[in-house]
This record gives structure tokens, sequence and C-alpha cells, in this order.
């Protein structure tokens, strides 16, 4: 159980920063729209068209992070399983 | 004394004459079915700086070539289209500390008049001076313009469907949002106090 939870903080941490990473990276806050700059052929004026789009921010990353650690530090207060327990007899 | 039936003629034709004067400006609509009316505005504050747009726009403005100077109108923008690229951001947005979108739901510019009016062919660059309301707060402002006529030109936005006149409309200018009681007890190292604001507007003026 110990060794499970280390390994979901480890994998929770790192799907957290690729996913941050891959998507930006984005220092600020997470977006779930983005702007495209658009120009109307007739009267040139420059407009943004919002698509949606999810940019994960810093908030993102912290919670990862802020999860992964959580994860790791309960880890440190389950009894570690015993695979080949020795039999009494 | 008898009022002479040639002096009543001269006096009706004159008030005529002068109501067709009057009314010689043309009415652009400002409800853009294609959606590229925007305004855009933008906080830099040291600590974050944050953008978005709003692309509820209607109003109407009367134009009139030859006389730019006798331009007035008013443009009104629904708060609730205000959007941001956070929605968490937006949700805070929309609330009452800041642009109150239950309470508030448009903030209008109502143009009175246009001074220092530079025309080069189609395009006019003046000074517009009107009343801006921002959450029920109105204050005098007078801010540049820049006014393009496109005469004829409705037809090729609309695929020829409609024949008309466009009018485009640009501004730029700042505003402070303690001004209009913007939750000016917020920090402004997080947002700033100064909105910048970005009007890139078309109307149209459909030809019967």
């Amino acid at each position: 159980m110990r060794t499970a939870l280390k390994m979901a903080a480890l994998g929770v941490a790192l799907v957290g920063v690729v996913f941050w990473l891959f998507g930006g990276p984005n220092l600020g806050w997470t977006k779930t729209s983005v702007p495209v700059a658009m120009k109307d052929p007739v009267t040139e004026l420059d407009y943004v068209e919002w698509q949606q789009n999810f940019v994960p921010g810093v908030d993102f990353l912290g919670a990862a992070l802020g999860l992964a650690g959580i994860l790791f530090v309960s880890s440190c207060f389950v009894k570690a399983s015993v695979k080949n327990p020795i039999q009494k007899t | 004394m008898s009022i002479p039936k040639t002096l009543l003629k001269s006096v009706g034709l004159a008030a005529v004459l002068g109501m067709s004067v009057q009314a010689e400006g043309i009415q652009f609509d400002f409800k853009d079915p294609k959606g590229v009316n925007t305004v855009a505005f933008s906080l830099d504050a040291p600590l974050e700086a944050i953008s978005g747009s709003a692309s509820g726009i209607s109003g109407h403005v009367e134009f009139d070539p030859a006389k730019p100077e006798a331009t007035k109108g008013k443009i009104a923008v629904t708060t609730a289209s205000m959007h941001v690229a956070n929605p968490l951001m937006k949700e805070h947005m929309h609330a009452k500390d800041w642009m109150d979108v239950a309470s508030h739901p448009e903030l209008t510019f109502e143009a009175g008049s246009l001074s220092d009016v530079k025309k080069d062919g189609d395009v006019y660059l003046g000074k517009v001076t009107g009343k801006l309301t921002i959450k029920g707060v109105t204050k005098d402002v007078t801010v540049p313009v820049k006014l393009t006529y496109l005469k004829d030109k409705l037809g090729a936005r609309t695929n020829g469907r409609i024949q008309g006149d466009l009018l485009v409309l640009r501004t730029q200018f700042k505003v402070k949002r303690t001004d209009f009681g913007i939750n000016p007890g917020a920090p402004t190292d997080k947002v700033s106090d100064e909105v910048e604001l970005t009007l890139s507007l078309a109307g149209s003026a459909p030809k019967a």
C-alpha cells in the first residue's frame, strides 16, 4: 500500500507537469477558451473569436503537485506490507 | 394685425426644409449579426494582466458625411457578454463586487458631438464627447475616434442580399474602474485601476 501511494504520487506529479508543459507552459491561470485574432475582410476590423480550448495554468500545476504531495505524505503513515511473512509453526 | 399667407407659407417651408436637413444623417445600426463588433478590455497590473472582450453590442449612430460634426448616437454593450479566458475569473467579473451583471445589464456610451474633425478620403478623425455609463455611474468623456464611411459596401458583407452603407468606428481610451464604483477596494497591484477599452465596431445602413 505504501509503495502504491508513492507510485500514485509520482504518477500524479508527472502527469500534472507533462500536461502543463505540453499545454503551454502557461504561467497564468487555467484557461478554458483562447482568443483567436480575426480580421473582417470588408471593414478590416480586427476582432477576437473565443474558441473552446483547455490550457492548464499554474493553478492546475499547483493542484497536481499538491495532490501528489498529499499522496506522498499519506504513504508515510501507512504500514509497509510484508510480502513473504515468516510463518510461525 | 394679420400675417400674410405668403409669409406663413415661407415659414412652413423653412420648417420643413429645416427638418429635412436635420434628418439628413444616415442611421447606422450597430447590432452586427456577424459577431465582428467587439469591445476589448485590458488591465495591466504589476502582478497580473487581464484581458478580455465583450460582443453583445447594439445601438445606433447618425452620421452625415457632409456634416461629420453632427454625428451622434448611442452604443450599448451587454455586460453579460464580457468574457475572459479563465472561467472563475469570469464568474468573479460578473459578480456584484465587479460588474454586477444582474443589476447593471448594460454599459452605454452616448455620443453628443464630434470635434476637431479631420477628413482624409473616407476616413474621419476627431474627438467625440459623450456620456459613458458603467455600473450606473455616468461620466462625461472626450475620446479620440476614427470613423470610416464605406459607401455601398454593405452588399459585400451580405453576399449582395442587402445593399447599403457601412460605418466603421474605432476608438481606444482608458478609464479608471474606481471612478465607476467597480470594486474600489480591490488591490491595484493585482487588478489595475486603469482599464484600456478598444472599440472596433461596424454599423450598417441598408438602403430601402
